[in-house]
């Protein structure tokens, strides 16, 4: 798959993000996936400051998986930066998280997150959630343009 | 009341201060109409004198009128002159018993007067006799000097004037007693006047000295009452300000323990469940993985792995669930108990879906749907869960109306519960059995019970051990939604002191 249909997985939990990726890759999902490990890098990630300003190496994403408990800015606040911003705010975003509390679910939907998701302890439905976000965002989905604005 | 004593001293001054002198002055004028009828009594009486007198002297003029006539007759014999005489003669007698009548009163004079008219009777008859001869001319010139005519008219007049002296003296002494009677009476109406008025005047002062005393006094008293009033309304105000600065206080302190205790349940269902996810993820990758690669010990403690790492997620999730309907507010509505039913049927595994009937209607009740299915699905899972080892599950579900509330009844046909531990059986982590038997977390009838509670409900069982249990589970009926709504708000704000009196 060529470079234009990237995942960006904002993780802080190393195991996770192991998990996330044998599962895409059990999944048969050869999108690249990108991850940063807080929001603020999140925030630089997509902003394409000096350590991602190679966008060859680091794409702006198709796609972002958004934890919503992280450190240094958290999900829902990385998500409400994004909706701000006129030449992000297309982005599709799912929330990808271990919480089920009706108030982050409702303030993640309030701030403009495109799916919610609660993050399987089962292997196997994970690698069930990769597949089926493959098809539906990557594949399916018409992009948005990105990147310009308006 | 001290206000009533008042008043009435206050009517009892008012009465002695307008009463006691009108008393004293009617007192007085009734003395002084007794004074002044005898002073008129006593003018009368010197009148009535001057009266005997003027008539007294009438008669006299009438004597002298006769005597005069007769002997001017007898010098002349013209019978002109006698015309005096008979005149006199004439009026005497009614003269008389004019005098007669005023003298009732004085029988010495009145005796006089007797004397007089008899005298005087006496005198015409000899006049008569005297004017006969004078007429016959006959010896009349014996008569002519009337010697002895004169000498009766003499004695006549001396009596005469003997009764006028008495009745002047008798006059001036009534005058004298009229004018010391008028006299005495000025000096008492002076007299009793002053002192009336100084008696009435010192009265007056009493009495109004005393009510105004008692009128300062009552006056005092409420002043006093009101000072005393305003001190306590700022006490009771500075007590309330304080109760409230302190219910504050209570209240910001219950918040942020609040606060922190979601902050926790946060952490815990995303920290805590992060690793166990983790072990779970993992274990599974290296059985998936690397299973070939394991004999079958090896894929056994892998199995272990996991089967822990599950019960801890459940006991976590339980967990969670059950502080999650602490601090949820909830607002009740109407909830067909048939679809709550249909939804925990639904949730269970497959193969166990058939062991539960539900008799149907069943009816809608005040509730709220995901912890009314949190109830259901704890009660099935539990009616399900413990059977005699071999046994098939054959769970009942119906529901009846009592007055006030819905009772729900999950019938199931398993150990049942000895009554030792039937109140137990609610509480959190309390088991009776060991994990390899029922496995469990303990915290499912706790939820069971705590979720009713924030439905305003309840739920208990009946069980007759070794045949099954019955638990039930009280719900207010869907016609009670409006009024618990409000009750459910209040509740919600009275949540904090609510919990702190728990604790």
């Amino acid at each position: 798959m060529s470079q234009e249909h990237s995942i960006l997985l904002v993780e802080d939990d190393p195991f996770d993000v192991r998990l996330i990726r044998r599962a895409f890759r059990k999944a048969g999902v050869d999108a690249p996936l990108h991850t940063v490990a807080d929001g603020e890098e999140a925030v630089r990630y997509l902003q394409g400051e000096v350590a991602y300003a190679d966008r060859a190496r680091y794409p702006l994403p198709h796609l972002i998986l958004l934890d919503l408990k992280l450190p240094r800015k958290s999900g829902l606040e990385v998500l409400e930066w994004l909706k701000r911003e006129e030449s992000l705010r297309r982005l599709p975003v799912v929330v990808l998280t271990s919480s089920r509390e009706n108030t982050d679910v409702s303030r993640a939907y309030d701030l403009g997150a495109n799916s919610y998701l609660v993050k399987p302890v089962d292997p196997a439905s994970l690698e069930a959630i990769a597949q089926t976000l493959n098809l539906y965002w990557l594949r399916l989905n018409e992009h948005p343009e990105v990147g310009r604005g308006r | 009341m001290p206000l009533t004593r008042e008043t009435t001293r206050f009517r009892r001054t008012l009465l002695g201060s307008v009463f006691i002198p009108i008393l004293l002055m009617a007192m007085l004028a009734g003395v002084f109409l007794r004074q002044i009828g005898s002073l008129l009594a006593l003018n009368g009486w010197v009148d009535h004198t001057d009266q005997v007198i003027a008539e007294a002297h009438y008669l006299q003029t009438l004597l002298i009128d006769q005597e005069t006539g007769l002997r001017g007759y007898l010098v002349t014999g013209t019978s002109e002159f006698l015309e005096p005489f008979v005149k006199g003669e004439r009026a005497f007698p009614g003269e008389v018993d004019r005098i007669e009548v005023l003298l009732r009163d004085n029988p010495a004079q009145f005796q006089t007067l007797r004397e007089i008219a008899t005298l005087a009777a006496a005198w015409s008859r000899y006049a008569h006799h005297v004017i006969t001869l004078r007429q016959q001319g006959g010896a009349y010139q014996e008569y002519r000097l009337n010697r002895e005519g004169k000498a009766r008219m003499d004695t006549l007049r001396a009596l005469m004037a003997a009764f006028l002296t008495r009745e002047q003296e008798l006059r001036d002494t009534r005058a004298d007693a009229a004018s010391r009677a008028s006299r005495s009476v000025t000096e008492t109406a002076l007299v009793a006047t002053l002192l009336l008025g100084s008696a009435a005047g010192v009265i007056l002062r009493r009495e109004i000295l005393a009510l105004s005393h008692s009128f300062r006094s009552a006056l005092d008293q409420r002043q006093a009452a009101a000072t005393e009033n305003a001190r306590l309304f700022q006490e009771i105000s500075r007590y309330a300000e304080e109760l409230e600065e302190r219910v504050r206080a209570r209240t910001a302190a219950l918040e942020s323990r609040n606060e922190e205790l979601q902050a926790f349940s946060y952490t815990v269902s995303h920290d805590l469940r992060a690793p166990i996810r983790a072990v779970e993820g993992f274990s599974q990758a290296l059985e998936e993985d690397y299973g070939d690669r394991l004999d079958g010990e090896g894929r056994e403690f892998i199995n272990s792995i996991r089967i822990a790492s599950r019960r801890m997620d459940r006991l976590i999730e339980d967990l969670l669930a059950y502080s999650r309907l602490a601090q949820t507010e909830l607002t009740l509505g109407p909830v067909s108990l048939e679809r709550v039913l249909e939804e925990a049927v639904a949730a269970l595994p497959p193969e166990q879906r058939e062991a539960v009937h539900v008799e149907r209607p069943l009816p809608e009740v005040a509730g709220h749907f995901t912890t009314l299915l949190q109830i259901a699905g704890n009660l099935l899972a539990n009616a399900i869960k413990f059977v005699h080892p071999g046994a098939t599950p054959r769970v009942r579900v119906w529901a009846e109306r009592s007055t006030g509330f819905i009772r729900l009844w999950v019938e199931d046909n398993g150990i049942g519960i000895e009554p030792a531990h039937q109140e137990r059986i609610f509480r959190v982590f309390e088991r009776l059995h060991g994990i390899e038997t029922y496995p469990g977390t303990g915290v499912g009838l706790a939820i069971v019970r705590r979720a009713a509670e924030r439905l305003q409900g309840h739920a208990g069982l009946e069980s007759d051990p070794p045949h099954g249990s019955r638990f039930w589970v009280d719900l207010q009926p869907a016609e009670a939604v409006q009024g618990i709504t409000g009750l459910a708000r209040e509740h919600a704000n009275d949540d904090l002191p609510a919990k702190r009196r728990a604790a």
